[in-house]
């Protein structure tokens, strides 16, 4: 059994984007802060941190998970893909460039985990209804874009997947 | 929110208007009441941790008793400040005799609450104010019965 | 926010759960998806002493039929009821609620035993379940008790189940329910807490007169609640536009639903009212398509 006091770090052990990080921190310490502080990611954003914004979306051994309703001690021994993992060089995830083209992004604050729920989504989905991009998105909050964009952007991605165009 | 209610006590009027005026009474039946001290004339600072299930929280509180016309009218006012946020409220509180030895309770209430708990619970806010208020005066119901039975 | 700190553990199996439970007494609290929990603490609306993490218990992740019932453990997640082709089977009235709960992010970690256990009066897996007749296993380190759903919801976010005990499984006698089936919401958006929901169960026989069925409405007092009265004028009846104008008045009158920021007390009952019809005539409707006749009620009226 795992148990730690008030105030007691434990050794957390998680790999993100492939790459194995160690850190001693609280029980309480969220996955949204331990990716952010502990491993450097910043990519990964907190917009509300209740569960309501969609903006700390990460891929936990491939789910989708609002990162702010985690703690890293949850995570241990898991597999997290944060938006920093789609964009290895010469992996490149072709969402990033089709939500660019279809104007998709403005601020970017809710881009990175609205990339995270599209990745898994369009891994479920071949030929995804528009209903149903909108029904994935509807856990994501864009104050800029009005979600024309990224609805677009994944209907092109998953075409082009289909067609090899 | 605002609500109202009654509830019929086992005492003559005098007798239930009396203990609803007695400091331990009130911090026996107020739910999550540690404990209340004389401040000022007629006026209480009590300790509660009150809300329901896992929602806690401890508000600092103020509870002033107004317009009292003995043994049938008075009026509560209380103020609660915590973490979770604050709670402003009052109730009016009337007494009429049913008989000797049994009293008609009516009140009602208006509360104003506002701070995370608030924009967080709203949807429930209504219900548990509802339902604290409610346990309350039950509370003084079971205190009076008990009252009755030592006597 | 974050949370303010607590003693944790991450026990391995139920025994050494139940153990923590009983030692920590009033202090304890489970965490399972941690999707309501967390946002409580991370608010700090609620500060706790002892947070007991049961996620690494998976041999309570599972879904499994016995002898005619449908078995859910405690820890299993939302998003693996909604994909069971199981479920869809036996259970279609839980297929059709779980996509109205959150969003597939709170649905990946979200598990059906502390969406029951955390009795929010609007979720949509405690009424479902209410209308499924299921009934909770709930165990402590002293005993196992079973409590059927319909006695298990006592108010607000509150139900019965001690500090000491945990929910370990969901047991629906699917073979004994009505096989008509429909799960209706309202809610200004799509994932949000519902401000109405209803469940229904409906059994016709070939002539379309209805010969069982229960009726379960959310949102609509403290607790999820069983739509009696109005059930009792639809037994033994066939479904007519009367008929279902009456039910959804009885259904509505017998509700007792708060005003709030998000709807007035005459809103709630007004959609109560509503979206009862809505589920009894998609229940009776898919109750004739099993039997193969395909017959509607008279009338093409929508409300």
């Amino acid at each position: 059994m795992i148990q730690a006091a008030k105030h007691e770090k434990v050794l957390v052990s998680i790999r993100v984007n492939g790459k194995l990080y160690e850190e001693a921190v609280e029980p309480r310490k969220l996955l949204s802060d331990f990716l952010r502080e502990e491993c450097g990611l910043t990519g990964t954003h907190v917009g509300c941190e209740h569960g309501v914004c969609g903006a700390c979306t990460v891929r936990v051994n491939g789910a989708a998970v609002r990162s702010c309703l985690m703690f890293a001690v949850q995570a241990a021994d898991a597999e997290i893909t944060t938006v920093e993992g789609l964009a290895h060089p010469g992996n490149r995830h072709p969402l990033l460039d089709a939500l660019s083209e279809c104007h998709g992004l403005q601020c970017g604050f809710c881009t990175p985990g609205i990339l995270m729920s599209a990745a898994e989504f369009l891994e479920e989905h071949e030929e995804p209804t528009r209903e149903q991009i909108k029904e994935m998105l509807s856990g994501h909050l864009c104050r800029c874009t009005g979600y024309k964009g990224i609805v677009e952007a994944i209907e092109k991605v998953a075409k082009s997947k289909r067609t090899g165009r | 929110m605002t609500g109202n209610g009654s509830i019929e006590l086992n005492g003559s009027i005098e007798h239930v208007f009396h203990k609803l005026m007695d400091p331990e009474v009130l911090t026996e039946c107020i739910m999550g009441c540690k404990s209340m001290e004389l401040v000022g004339e007629r006026k209480y600072r009590a300790d509660l941790s009150v809300g329901i299930a896992a929602v806690k929280g401890k508000y600092d509180a103020y509870i002033t008793v107004e317009d009292v016309q003995a043994p049938h009218h008075f009026k509560l006012v209380v103020h609660g400040e915590g973490g979770p946020g604050y709670v402003d409220a009052e109730g009016i509180i009337d007494l009429t005799p049913l008989d000797e030895s049994r009293t008609q309770l009516t009140y009602t209430y208006q509360a104003e609450v506002g701070g995370k708990v608030a924009a967080i619970g709203q949807r429930m806010l209504g219900g548990v104010a509802k339902l604290l208020i409610g346990d309350f005066f039950k509370k003084i119901k079971k205190s009076l019965e008990r009252g009755q039975q030592i006597a | 926010m974050k949370p303010a700190s607590f003693n944790y553990y991450r026990p391995s199996t139920l025994e050494e759960t139940l153990q923590l439970l009983l030692d920590c007494g009033d202090e304890g609290k489970l965490i399972a998806g941690g999707q309501s929990l967390i946002p409580i603490l991370n608010m700090r609306l609620s500060s706790l002493e002892h947070v007991i993490d049961i996620n690494g218990l998976q041999e309570l992740d599972y879904i499994r039929m016995e002898e005619g019932i449908l078995k859910i453990g405690g820890l299993c997640r939302q998003r693996s009821l909604e994909k069971s082709p199981t479920v869809k089977e036996v259970a279609p009235l839980l297929s059709e609620a779980v996509p109205f709960i959150g969003h597939v992010q709170t649905r990946n970690r979200g598990t059906v035993g502390g969406s029951l256990v955390h009795a929010d009066p609007t979720a949509e897996i405690p009424l479902s379940l209410l209308a499924l007749n299921a009934t909770a296993i709930i165990q402590s380190a002293e005993e196992t008790r079973e409590v059927p759903v319909e006695d298990f919801f006592i108010t607000y976010l509150t139900t019965d189940i001690a500090s000491t005990e945990m929910l370990t499984e969901i047991q629906i006698p699917v073979d004994a329910l009505p096989k008509g089936y429909a799960f209706v919401e309202f809610s200004r958006r799509h994932g949000d807490f519902a401000l109405v929901a209803v469940a229904s169960l409906l059994d016709t026989d070939e002539d379309g007169t209805i010969t069982a069925g229960r009726i379960a409405i959310g949102g609509v007092d403290a607790v999820p609640m069983l739509a009696h009265d109005a059930m009792d004028v639809l037994l033994g009846e066939k479904l007519t536009d009367a008929l279902l104008e009456e039910a959804g008045n009885i259904a509505a009158e017998n509700t007792d639903p708060e005003s709030d920021l998000h709807a007035s007390r005459e809103y709630r009952q007004h959609l109560a009212k509503v979206f009862t019809k809505r589920a009894i005539r998609k229940a009776y409707e898919r109750s004739q398509h099993k039997l193969g006749g395909g017959r509607n009620h008279d009338s093409g009226s929508q409300t």
